[in-house]
């Protein structure tokens, strides 16, 4: 009885290691994708472990599936490290949020001061919100005065069904790569 | 009737004996489950690094208990309209977001502007320590496994959309889709000229560039994009080639590193780690050397 308590016992706990595992093998491995998309098939069995909850907003967010972080941001909130990383992801939110309301309604962002981050929505946000841009054809062109060469722009597209914000990086006008975000 | 008491203890003795070691078992079970739950809740305590939130003149209030209630108070307006209410005078006060966009701003007192300086210098970073605790069992050979994730997108370095006319058919579109399509534009606007090409070959492009200015910044992008094609020769080779130019780049070090995984060479990916955190401070390089080392 007592070996098979135990069996059962090691099972379980390997079950449960190997799907950590696996996102961050994925997550190390720069597939953030599939990382993200993983994290939300196992978050019910997970959602009360931190790390997991953070490794999955990380995932998630280097993938541009900004709306995901919402659920992990609430279970963060016991360290100091979870409440960075929450911090984080609740301001990259409300900026793609905000981006998103002030691009589409034509609302007024300039006077609002969030805290920057690292993120390329962030950076756009800042720039925007200080007005620091060129618009031309409903686009706007921001240049890096520390980065030559490179450039962001910002637009939104509409397919049909949703309109999509959209921001691509720029290298001597050579698109390097493409964020999209609804 | 002694002899029968006598041996009844004996016999309770002897019972006790016997069970002894499922008892032990059952509370050693007990205690490994306690911890490993105690461990997966509170994670191993590592010793917390600083910067996870950095202010260059002041940290971020940290909301007390109380005031958190009262946060997600006013947040759910439907069982707290009277504090709601009450809270409106204060929002009246608060400039409010203007629905038309070329209103003049208005003038700013210097206490406002203090603060607003203040506040914008405040920046956010993720904390990435705890990845450390992670262990990576196992290579590149988990990128291959059967869980089910569908169609794996590699590209992240991506030509742009075509420009679609307003009555063309709307198409999905989901993440970042490779595409190949030609488009020049040319956009004039006052003082301003901007043109762009948009090609399908930008790879090819970034590599021209590279002949012609060598710049550590387009190797990097080079062996970024290779090693999101798979592949892994070209993305050691323009790695090497970016680090040559400046070795301090950690993210050459940590493509040169992940390349070398994925082609089995792993001792050459963590000496690499090791040569670079020698001369550099780096989390990131730290915690992908760590879980290379615990998978040996």
């Amino acid at each position: 009885m007592s070996k098979l308590v135990l069996v059962l016992l090691l099972f379980i706990s390997s079950l449960y290691s190997s799907d950590l595992e696996k996102i961050f093998g994925l997550y190390q491995s720069k597939k953030y994708k599939q990382a993200c998309r993983l994290g939300l098939k196992i978050f019910d069995a997970h959602k009360k472990n931190s790390k997991f909850l953070m490794l999955y907003g990380l995932s998630c967010l280097k993938a541009d599936y900004i709306d995901r972080l919402a659920v992990p941001l609430t279970g963060l909130r016991y360290s100091k490290s979870e409440r960075a990383n929450a911090s984080y992801f609740a301001t990259i939110l409300l900026q793609k949020k905000l981006l998103y309301h002030a691009l589409l309604d034509n609302v007024d962002i300039s006077d609002l001061k969030l805290p920057k981050t690292d993120y390329i929505l962030s950076k756009v946000f800042d720039l925007y919100a200080k007005k620091r841009y060129k618009k031309a054809d409903d686009k706007y062109y921001f240049v890096l005065k520390d980065k030559p060469g490179f450039m962001y722009v910002l637009y939104i597209e509409n397919d049909g069904r949703v309109n999509k914000m959209i921001i691509e990086e720029r290298l001597d006008d050579h698109i390097i790569k493409i964020h999209r975000y609804w | 009737m002694l002899e029968i008491e006598k041996l009844e203890r004996e016999w309770r003795k002897y019972r006790a004996k016997r069970l002894r070691p499922l008892i032990l078992s059952i509370i050693a079970l007990l205690m490994f489950g306690a911890g490993f739950l105690f461990f997966q809740k509170n994670g191993i305590s590592i010793p917390y690094k600083k910067s996870e939130i950095v202010t260059s003149k002041e940290t971020l209030p940290s909301a007390s208990e109380t005031g958190e209630k009262s946060i997600e108070k006013n947040v759910q307006p439907e069982s707290h309209v009277k504090t709601v209410e009450t809270n409106k005078t204060e929002m009246r006060k608060q400039p409010p977001l203007v629905s038309t966009p070329l209103q003049q701003s208005k003038p700013v007192t210097s206490a406002q502007n203090s603060v607003q300086k203040k506040e914008s210098s405040v920046t956010l970073n993720p904390d990435t320590d705890f990845l450390e605790s992670f262990s990576d069992t196992k290579e590149s050979t988990d990128t291959k496994q059967t869980y089910a994730v569908k169609s794996i997108v590699k590209h992240e370095t991506i030509a742009a959309p075509p420009q679609k006319s307003k009555n063309s058919s709307p198409k999905k579109r989901e993440g970042n889709d490779e595409e190949s399509y030609k488009a020049q534009e040319n956009i004039q606007t006052s003082g301003l000229t901007i043109s762009s090409s948009k090609q399908n070959n930008t790879l090819e492009y970034l590599i021209k560039r590279f002949n012609e200015r060598r710049d550590p910044k387009l190797a990097s992008y080079i062996a970024q994009s290779f090693y999101k094609k798979g592949k892994y020769k070209e993305a050691v080779k323009w790695s090497v080639m970016a680090n040559s130019l400046d070795p301090s780049g950690e993210e050459t070090w940590l493509i040169f590193a992940r390349a070398k995984v994925q082609l089995g060479q792993k001792e050459d990916a963590i000496k690499a780690l090791k040569v670079y955190l020698n001369q550099y401070n780096s989390r990131n390089v730290k915690s992908f050397l760590n879980s290379l080392e615990s998978a040996q």
